[in-house]
């Protein structure tokens, strides 16, 4: 009875095609020839079974043609009725490259009924029938997809379902493209907060894993260069820790690790891949160096911002109250040796000092790229550089710039105090006198009085050399070497350091090295900059270190404690030089002003970031 | 002074400039072809008479090609030289973005003395990606043909003593480097050559980059053979056992 009906379907089918040939066949249906079981009653339970035979075989025009064998249906475009579909596949890797059509996957085609299975379980079923992926059956997504877990991550759900992009294995023209692409399909439901506590898992695993190096190379845009998702976790195999099977279980790190990295001591391999700073139980070393780094940084910023706030509005008011009274600079009534330039900084001090400018640029623009990683304009910046390597190479050379430098000032330090001749000989003195850089109880005495000016309860401070914020400058300086220089260091070559320290130490120096970076950029550009450049009084900069000298007049408002220690030794004469060249001051102006714009362009980067 | 002890020095720099501008149209006219646009092609097919040809295999080109497409194998390309006019445009294609195949044809027919000769830009993928149509005149039905990972391989054919490698590559590279036991037969001459396999082995295809090999394990499937295939081909092989890191 039912197929009575299927022949009387079809023969209808037919006439409504109405061309000749077709009519001449028409005394029989496309049943007589195809008649087994999916083209009948097969074909009459499927979802397709609406549509007639030349609804999809729509190129079949000459009947008797096909009929005798001579006319062989091309394959069906399936896009007629499907075509969100057949756009998507239109790009799909097994189309592209190995031209696939919609038959060649759903060969059930005439026989496909309603879904009654979940469609994650039918996708791996129709994958696994080519690609045998004993390891993915066996994977923790399988399982759980298996049990019925709908978030859990079938094929279709990172390669694609008919939108399968052009990433093979052994195709080499797209590796940042399929990095990225997959490492983002990890992301997406592992970032995804409500699904990872719906199935117990941690949210937090990507931005914990961000915050590492991988991440942060990775985020910048050089996936290739360092550790994806599926290097530690595998593909299709991945397995909770805990399983002796998993890439991740403790017993498997030193290979795992050994697929990019090699040369390393065992303990390498204590590296948190996804540390949580916060966590004091599980990572208690990284927990107290996140606090520690941090109650640093809100120290440090709490009392200098204060500082140069009161400082500003100090400066700010006097300068005021001196316009409004008419009462001209000061320079504008001293004498001729008012004008007389002396020397502070010497030629080779000044030399150091743009090499210092030259080398921490540098480190900034290298480094903060990849510690902001996640900001439009660090790929910009990396991209200035030529990329992540060219930047890790100039990085690195500014660091052993910076190291040379500070070496240079450490052997310094140390002919001052133990001068050839002297050797330890009044050391102690020299150790405290007003040349020296080391702090002294005038400084406390200095920063109180400072802080009673501020507030109208005395007079500004006599200064002898150096200020205590220039102290400050310089052992911050020394401080920041030991901390972010010997962080560097551990991290400049991973492995090598696992012999010396265990891995975690390693992640202790990323927070380090990043921390104290962002202490040390902001303070340079915030605190460093006001106190010698846009205090009122040198606005908009101070030229000194540049040219090395400045006249007697500003020697004396500054410094006139020195002034008077110099006068009374009878020592001004000889640090008397030439007024400044004009080409030394347009050199000097140009690289200072340049360095502050710079400066205060990057701190706003920097805020910009921080804030959002 | 100083300037001039520098100046042989200028000298034999601005000549060395000189003749490597010198050489650079040279080099690229011993190209001696263009390439050249899906977009392009669709435009020349519709408006002018031209020689196109599908360099793959045969029975990759009758599977599917560009309607009214010759197939000539690139390896096969210089022999059949003869056989294409001169009076038009050669248009040369193949399977694979880098167009090696049609390159490699292309040289042949430029040596051969011949202009106009264009190979299709990033190659068959452009043209399906660019939505235009393809002819199948004899379809190899595709089978569910199974794959072997390169890492999985070698412990896969100690538990399958019945498999025998078929390297399908072409024989030069097959001589350079195969599979401990491989036979070969490239993939140009499998429809002429398939009864030369063993009828009582079953077969683990193998091509450069698992591009090829499941078209040809489907062909042989019809055949009444047992196939598999080695997923990512050589290059996934060669990567895996020389322990590079592969692309996931």
């Amino acid at each position: 009875m039912r197929r009575t009906h299927l022949s009387l379907f079809f023969v209808i089918v037919l006439l409504a095609g109405s061309q000749a040939p077709v009519a001449t066949a028409l005394a029989r249906t496309c049943q007589d020839c195809h008649y087994g079981a999916a083209y009948t009653t097969g074909f009459a339970a499927s979802v397709h079974a609406k549509n007639g035979c030349l609804s999809c075989h729509s190129d079949i025009t000459d009947m008797a043609s096909h009929m005798t064998g001579n006319y062989r249906p091309s394959p069906v475009n399936c896009g007629k009725c499907h075509a969100q579909i057949a756009m998507d596949y239109q790009k799909n890797f097994h189309y592209l490259q190995e031209d696939f059509r919609c038959v060649d996957c759903h060969q059930d085609v005439h026989t496909r009924t309603k879904a009654t299975k979940d469609i994650k379980i039918r996708t791996i079923e129709k994958c696994t029938q080519c690609h045998g992926n004993e390891e993915y059956v066996t994977s923790g997504h399988a399982e759980a997809v298996l049990k019925g877990n709908h978030d859990a991550a079938a094929c279709g759900d990172c390669h694609g379902l008919h939108n399968t992009r052009v990433f093979h294995t052994s195709l080499s023209a797209y590796p940042e493209e399929a990095r990225m692409f997959y490492n983002e399909k990890c992301i997406s439901c592992h970032d995804d907060t409500a699904m990872m506590q719906r199935n117990n898992l941690s949210d937090k695993v990507v931005e914990y894993y961000e915050e590492t190096y991988h991440g942060k190379v990775q985020g910048v845009g050089f996936a290739t260069l360092v550790a994806g998702c599926a290097d530690c976790h595998q593909t299709h195999n991945i397995l909770p820790k805990t399983d002796p099977r998993s890439s991740i279980h403790p017993d498997n790190l030193a290979a795992n690790c050994g697929r990019c990295h090699t040369g390393f001591h065992r303990r390498f391999v204590d590296y948190k891949a996804h540390p949580d700073y916060h966590d004091r139980h599980n990572y208690p070393a990284l927990f107290i160096t996140f606090v520690f780094m941090t109650g640093l940084l809100v120290f440090t910023f709490v009392f200098f911002w204060t500082h140069t706030l009161l400082w500003w509005r100090k400066s700010y008011w006097e300068k005021h109250e001196r316009e409004k009274e008419g009462i001209l600079p000061e320079n504008c009534m001293t004498d001729k040796e008012g004008f007389q330039h002396v020397q502070r900084f010497s030629r080779a001090e000044r030399a150091m000092h743009v090499l210092l400018i030259l080398s921490f640029f540098t480190l900034v623009t290298t480094g903060f790229p990849l510690k902001y990683h996640k900001a439009p304009w660090a790929k910009i910046l990396m991209g200035l550089w030529g990329g992540a390597p060219m930047a890790g190479l100039f990085h690195r050379i500014a660091a052993v710039v910076l190291m040379v430098l500070f070496a240079v000032v450490a052997v310094r330090c140390l002919l001052f105090l133990f001068p050839p001749g002297l050797g330890f000989k009044g050391w102690t003195d020299r150790l405290f006198s007003p040349d020296s850089l080391f702090p002294r109880m005038k400084d406390w005495e200095d920063i109180k009085g400072m802080i009673r000016w501020f507030f109208n309860k005395g007079e500004k401070p006599k200064f002898d050399r150096w200020s205590y914020w220039e102290k400050f400058d310089f052992w911050a300086v020394f401080w920041g070497m030991f901390a972010i220089g010997g962080s560097g260091v551990l991290l400049w070559n991973p492995e090598l350091s696992s012999y010396i320290v265990p891995g975690w130490v390693l992640n202790v120096a990323t927070l380090v090295h990043s921390e104290e970076a962002l202490l040390a950029a902001l303070f340079i550009f915030t605190v460093h900059f006001f106190n010698t450049h846009f205090v009122p009084d040198k606005f908009p900069m101070d030229r000194l270190i540049f040219t090395g000298t400045y006249a007697i007049d500003d020697l004396k408002r500054d410094r006139p404690e020195e002034y008077e220690r110099l006068m009374a030794e009878g020592k001004i004469e000889e640090l008397k030089r030439e007024h400044p060249s004009i080409p030394l001051k347009l050199i000097s102006a140009t690289i200072g002003l340049a360095s502050l714009l710079l400066g205060l362009a990057l701190t706003v980067l920097f805020i910009w970031v921080i804030v959002t | 002074m100083n300037s001039a002890r520098f100046r042989p020095l200028l000298h034999a720099c601005l000549l060395l400039v000189a003749f490597a501008w010198s050489i650079t149209p040279s080099v690229a006219a011993a190209q001696g072809w263009k390439k050249v646009k899906a977009e392009t092609l669709n435009d020349w097919l519709e408006k002018e008479q031209l020689t196109l040809v599908n360099v793959m295999s045969r029975i990759e080109c009758l599977d599917h090609r560009i309607a009214g497409s010759q197939c000539i194998a690139c390896e096969e390309f210089k022999d059949n030289l003869s056989s294409i006019p001169r009076d038009r445009k050669l248009v040369l294609y193949c399977e694979s973005e880098a167009c090696t195949r049609s390159c490699l044809a292309a040289d042949e027919a430029v040596k051969a003395g011949m202009k106009d000769v264009y190979v299709l830009e990033a190659g068959m993928p452009a043209w399906k990606a660019a939505g235009f149509p393809l002819e199948s005149v004899q379809r190899v039905p595709r089978m569910y043909v199974q794959s072997v990972k390169a890492g999985e391989l070698t412990a896969w054919l100690d538990r399958h003593p019945e498999f025998v490698v078929l390297d399908i590559r072409a024989r030069d590279r097959y001589e350079k480097d195969h599979l401990k036991g491989a036979l070969n037969i490239p993939l140009y001459q499998l429809h002429e050559r398939y009864h030369e396999l063993p009828q009582d082995r079953s077969l683990m295809v193998v091509d450069d980059q698992g591009f090829r090999s499941f078209l040809a394990a489907s062909y042989l499937a019809r055949k009444g053979f047992r196939v598999m295939r080695l997923f990512g081909g050589m290059a996934a092989w060669k990567s895996y056992s020389e322990g590079k890191r592969q692309v996931k």
